[in-house]
């Protein structure tokens, strides 16, 4: 692989300087060591956050959780106590992630920051309306999630570091479904994550966001209107519905692709609209 | 780049290439051949370690990033290590032994957390450790046999 | 009888504790001062002429040399036909043939290299199917695609005189051995000697291709195996040997090649792809009457072992039942496909999917338990087979049938809500040895080494199987001393006789057959020296045992095994299995001994996604004798999960003669927690021709696995699938949804 330079950041200052254009930002190393070693990436030099501690961390402050972009999988598993109840959907998609090596070096930023279209963390996220805290030679700002991922691993970093994310705790359980070809070291095919608010059989809300139906994680406004105010009843319609707005943005693809995808959305929305879908 | 870390419990200062990856060094610079490559892509975990006790793909570590932790490889001496080594071999687990050292070593990390793990507890251990001979039960009933085995030698 | 003291124990794997510590040495293993690195240039089209320039490439600062077509003395190797070349010479005939063989000082300055190779393909017109082969309009090979055709044929096939038939078309894809170890070689000179270190089934067979590429009398060429992580048939064809050969002969520096995971998917055989049309009929009492059968196979761009996986194809084609009238017929072809080879089960595994569909489906047909017509049809101590072959000995298969339906039936119940439970079994059948009368020959010297111990030489190959062991608890079971305290040599074709390949579930009992006799020769003469020296009338009441030899009714009269140690007793044992070659209707013994299985597998699919898991079963295994009843576990279990990968996730996705999935991102096994944890139960009804009654079982423990599963599944759900793998997906589009 052809790396020209590494540089082991001592702190976020030294970071957010060492950033300038042809560097990447190396944490736990799971994807961009792939990258690299397949030549994806080459002649770029490496800003290497590993040993940013103060990047490392979990802090829930009564309904407010803030993840620091440093966080590894395997610290968000070992706190079962913030992330169950409502969050367990977040803890699952998190325990979804590769195998326990990967976890015990991925983190979420790393995650996050890819922009992989199949990205496990990001959907549970996106419908969590997650905020971004950003660091860079201006100084930090604040963006919403759901902003943050511009095309096929694009993403809205400019020489910045990803400093943490921020969410509340939902009022209601939040369901994540991710569909792989099996039980571990699992690729996404597809995933939704869904935080549905229903009363007397109307689903008075809806939030839902995709992996590996886009070219990156997205919130489904489309699918989301289709449903809100609409009776639960109307779910079995929905599939079909859900489907073909995915097979409009995959048109042009083979045709065994198209039906991998087609049968991946409707079994993760039969999961995610869980008991709803049952009755 | 100068690194210093602790192999097998040794200290060590070693100068390495910014494009070295954790397996490429132990492997070359180390000559510690334990350590097996099988995917290059953290699909297999014939490269396992434990990186600070924790089991990692080596292949997906680069050499630096090892500057100031401790790496434990299948060379290591270690009186648990042994004790597993020894109930893996009673048990009948190596059979071509290609994935053997990745999969001790995940052994150990999940047993240095977890004292009685149940047999789901193994398997979610050993996930990220893919076998082509074993079908896993035998390295499983190891696993289980040496939690006993090292609770029977911590009382 | 004397009681067994070591065979029939689950001794501990001789060379286990060196796997555990890391130290067993795989070819990548090896560092050789002043070695070399060898990259291989490989075609990525499926069928082209092709001319390459090299000299930029050369220009390279590090390049040493790349090795062409022009650098081989004979340009060809394979295994029955020598249809590969070495390194193409002007035309490719699948993607992944080698073209050329960079040498360079690392292997960043090789890939570096392999970047400034240029290659221009003319395209030829690809054969990527069956039906396309047939037509003969684009020929692989010499005057026809068809690489063989066999002809089962035995009574009169008369669906009318049945009174019920079923018929079904299968199709089982091309897979992938995704041993983990990929394949590595390094080649050095010593003095005019090329040695070449690498992991393969048959180092004497890679010998003599080896010698034969560069030119060399095959006594001017050592091989070595060093530790092999795993084979399954896919060490049978020449890999990087020949290329590290010529490599080290000409630069005359090491040459270490180390292929990568998508390098090793390339490079070496795959499973088979077959078409089966079958159609199987029974009358109303439950008899099997009469099986029609219709079987292609894909052999991809090279013939490999084609003919001898289509007859095993075709001789299992009925299974483990006896059925009067069966007409099989069979053709191998040509295509531009990856070429396909040796794989465990050797083209039983795949007719194994028919058969056992077909039997479940008859006996839906027939209002019956699929339990009873199994039970109504299969091979008893006396049988004939499709072959008019008369199974004269050890064949449990009712007996491991009979358990296997109790087993599961004890699961049956409690099923999870909101899954579908289904059950299923499958019975299997596997002949043993080459087979078909070919010289099927294992040899082994045993000698008192200068240590004092027992030493075995013998060219048998350790791939995980156990064998190593197998062959030490044979040996000290003749001297009544620890498997430990053998030496073996199996690793050097300097030090070894040539025993055959590690392939078709023959190295237990043919090789072993050979070790029991060697040990047992020289225990004679041990006695023989015995009595002489001491002046006793006879061999009777001697006791041989941990390396001393003494009188028992007068322990005075003892001498120690390194007492003996230079007078040079050996002795040899040579075993060949006895076949027949078929006629040409397909009659005759072609193999033996057979191995039977029963497998009861418990599955859960979720209507919602498809997602099939096995999780539970029950697997019974004939095995003659259990040597070492641990290690054949370790087996089941093995066979099971390489069964599990077929039927439910294993799909190379070949495209125009492309293999999309050849990573293991892509390419999915099962995991730990895709396994069940199996009852697993041995059954042992003795092969009289093998030692201590053992047969082989490495390649039966993979057949009855997809069968059961895909029963199973069509138990749960109502939908039979004649195709693999049955991916979540697959299930899907077919169950609706």
């Amino acid at each position: 692989m052809k790396v020209k330079k590494a540089y082991i950041a001592k702190s976020i200052s030294e970071c957010v300087e060492l950033l300038v254009d042809n560097t990447k930002i190396i944490a736990g190393g799971t994807d961009i060591i792939i990258k690299l070693n397949e030549g994806h990436l080459s002649d770029v030099s490496l800003v290497d956050i590993s040993k940013l501690e103060e990047l490392r961390f979990i802090n829930k402050e009564d309904d407010v959780i803030t993840i620091g972009a440093n966080t590894t999988y395997t610290d968000i598993l070992d706190r079962p106590d913030i992330f169950k109840g409502n969050l367990e959907g977040f803890y699952n998609a998190i325990k979804s992630v590769g195998s326990p090596q990967i976890r015990n070096r991925g983190t979420i930023g790393g995650n996050i920051c890819n922009g992989s279209p199949a990205a496990d963390s990001v959907p549970p996220l996106l419908v969590l309306d997650a905020k971004l805290k950003i660091i860079g030679k201006n100084g930090e700002r604040i963006m919403p999630l759901k902003d943050f991922f511009k095309g096929k691993q694009e993403v809205d970093l400019n020489n910045e570091l990803l400093h943490s994310i921020t969410f509340n705790v939902p009022k209601l359980k939040l369901n994540f479904y991710k569909y792989s070809p099996r039980n571990a070291l699992a690729i996404t095919w597809g995933s939704i994550a869904s935080i549905i608010e229903v009363e007397s059989n109307i689903i008075k809300d809806i939030k839902i966001a995709s992996g590996g139906f886009s070219a990156y994680c997205m919130r489904e406004l489309e699918m989301e209107n289709a449903l809100i105010g609409k009776s639960t009843a109307s779910i079995d319609g929905f599939l079909d519905m859900a489907s073909s707005i995915v097979m409009k943005r995959i048109e042009d693809f083979p045709k065994d692709f198209k039906e991998m995808k087609e049968v991946t959305i409707k079994s993760a929305f039969r999961h995610v609209l869980g008991g709803h879908y049952d009755n | 780049m100068i690194i210093n870390t602790t192999i097998n419990g040794e200290k060590i200062e070693f100068d390495v290439s910014p494009n070295r990856r954790l397996i490429d060094f132990l492997r070359e610079d180390l000559h510690l051949t334990g350590t097996k490559e099988g995917c290059s892509e953290g699909e297999c975990g014939t490269c396992t370690v434990l990186l600070d006790g924790e089991a990692v793909d080596s292949c997906l570590v680069m050499a630096f990033q090892i500057d100031g932790k401790s790496v434990t490889t299948i060379e290591a001496t270690d009186d648990d290590l042994s004790i597993i080594k020894e109930t893996f071999l009673e048990e009948g687990a190596p059979q071509c032994g290609y994935c053997m050292p990745g999969m001790v070593l995940s052994a150990k990390g999940l047993l240095d957390k977890n004292k009685k793990p149940n047999r789901d507890d193994v398997k979610e251990a050993i996930s990220g450790n893919l076998c082509r001979c074993t079908g896993y039960t035998l390295i499983e009933d190891a696993i289980i046999k040496s939690s006993e085995k090292l609770g029977d030698d911590n009382e | 009888m004397n009681r067994l003291k070591t065979v029939g124990t689950s001794s501990k794997r001789v060379e286990g504790m060196d796997k555990l510590n890391g130290i067993s040495m795989y070819p990548q293993d090896i560092f050789m001062q002043d070695e070399l690195i060898g990259l291989t240039i490989r075609s990525e089209i499926a069928h082209a002429n092709f001319k390459a320039n090299y000299k930029k490439a050369l220009k390279l600062d590090g390049v040493v040399d790349i090795l062409t077509s022009k650098d081989v003395s004979k340009n060809e190797h394979g295994v029955l036909f020598k249809d590969h070349q070495v390194f193409c010479d002007g035309t490719v005939k699948r993607v992944g043939d080698p073209i050329a063989l960079i040498i360079a000082e690392n292997l960043e300055i090789a890939k570096e290299a392999s970047k400034l190779v240029q290659i221009d393909y003319t395209d030829l017109p690809g054969v990527f199917s069956l039906e396309e082969s047939l037509k003969n309009e684009t020929i692989i090979h010499n005057e026809t695609n068809v690489i063989a055709e066999i002809k089962i044929d035995k009574g009169q096939v008369d669906f009318d005189k049945c009174d019920f038939v079923v018929e079904e078309t299968f199709e089982v894809p091309s897979v992938e051995h995704a041993f983990l170890q990929p394949e590595a070689s390094i080649a050095y000179l010593e003095g005019e000697r090329v040695v070449v270190v690498s992991s393969t089934q048959y180092p004497h067979w890679d010998q003599i291709e080896i010698a034969e590429a560069i030119g060399l009398d095959t006594s001017k060429v050592k091989v070595i195996n060093a530790t092999v992580g795993g084979a399954f048939g896919g060490r049978e064809d020449i890999t990087s040997q020949i290329h590290a050969a010529i490599g080290a002969l000409k630069i005359k520096r090491p040459i270490k090649i180390i292929y990568s995971r998508e390098e090793s998917v390339l490079a070496h055989s795959k499973r088979h792809a077959m078409e089966m049309k079958m159609k199987m009929g029974a009358n109303r009492e439950g008899k099997l009457i009469a099986l029609k059968g219709e079987i292609l196979a894909d052999t991809g761009a090279y013939a490999s072992w084609a003919p001898n996986i289509l007859r095993k194809a075709c001789v299992h084609a009925s299974g483990p039942y006896e059925i009067p009238n069966v007409y099989i017929e069979g053709k191998s072809l040509y295509t531009n496909n990856p070429f396909a080879g040796a794989m465990r089960g050797f083209g039983a595994t795949q007719v194994a999917v028919a058969y056992e569909q077909l039997i479940d489906m008859l006996a839906e047909k027939m209002g019956i338990s699929n339990y009873e017509l199994r039970l109504r049809n299969v091979l008893k101590v006396g049988s004939k087979t499709a072959t008019s072959q008369v199974m004269y000995n050890s064949v449990p298969i009712e007996k491991c049938l009979r358990i296997a339906e109790e087993e599961l039936n004890k699961l049956r119940g409690n099923d999870k809500p909101n899954v579908l439970t289904g059950y299923g079994l499958a019975l299997s059948i596997y002949g043993t040895g080459y087979g078909n009368g070919f010289p099927d020959v294992s040899n082994n010297v045993a000698k008192i080494n200068e240590d004092g111990l027992i030493e075995i030489s013998s060219g048998f190959t350790e791939v995980g199987q156990g064998a190593k062991t197998v062959m030490a608890q044979i040996a000290s079971e003749v001297f009544n001393t620890d498997p430990s305290k053998i030496v073996i040599n199996c690793e050097n074709t300097d030090n070894t006789p040539d025993t055959g390949t590690a392939a078709a579930s023959r190295q237990t009992y043919n090789t072993g057959n050979a070790v029991k006799k060697s040990c047992e020769s020289l225990k004679d003469k041990i006695l023989d020296y015995f009595v002489n020296k001491f002046e006793l009338n006879n061999k009777i009441g001697i006791e041989i045992e941990n390396e001393e030899v003494y009188l028992k009714t007068l322990p005075s009269k003892r001498m120690l095994f390194s007492e003996l140690s230079n007078l040079c007793l050996s002795g040899e044992g040579t075993f060949t299995a006895q076949t027949t070659t078929l006629d040409d209707c397909g009659q005759g013994a072609p193999y033996w001994p057979y191995g039977f299985n029963a497998l009861g597998v418990k599955v859960e699919i979720d209507p919602k996604s498809g997602h099939i898991n096995v999780v539970d079963g029950v697997f019974v295994q004939d095995v003659g004798k259990a040597i070492n009843p641990r290690q054949i576990e370790g087996q089941m279990d093995g066979g099971f999960v390489m069964g599990l990968g077929y039927a439910l996730y294993e799909d190379l996705n070949i495209k125009n003669g492309h293999i999309i999935n050849k990573k293991f991102s892509n390419y999915i096994l099962p995991t730990s927690k895709d396994m069940p944890t199996l009852k697993k139960i041995i059954v042992e009804d003795p092969e009289e021709t093998g030692p201590y009654g053992a047969k082989g079982i490495g390649e039966s423990v993979t057949i009855p696995v997809a069968p059961a599963i895909l029963n199973a599944i069509f138990d749960a759900s109502g939908v039979r699938f004649t195709k693999l793998p049955v991916t979540p997906v697959e299930f899907m589009k077919k169950f609706g949804g």
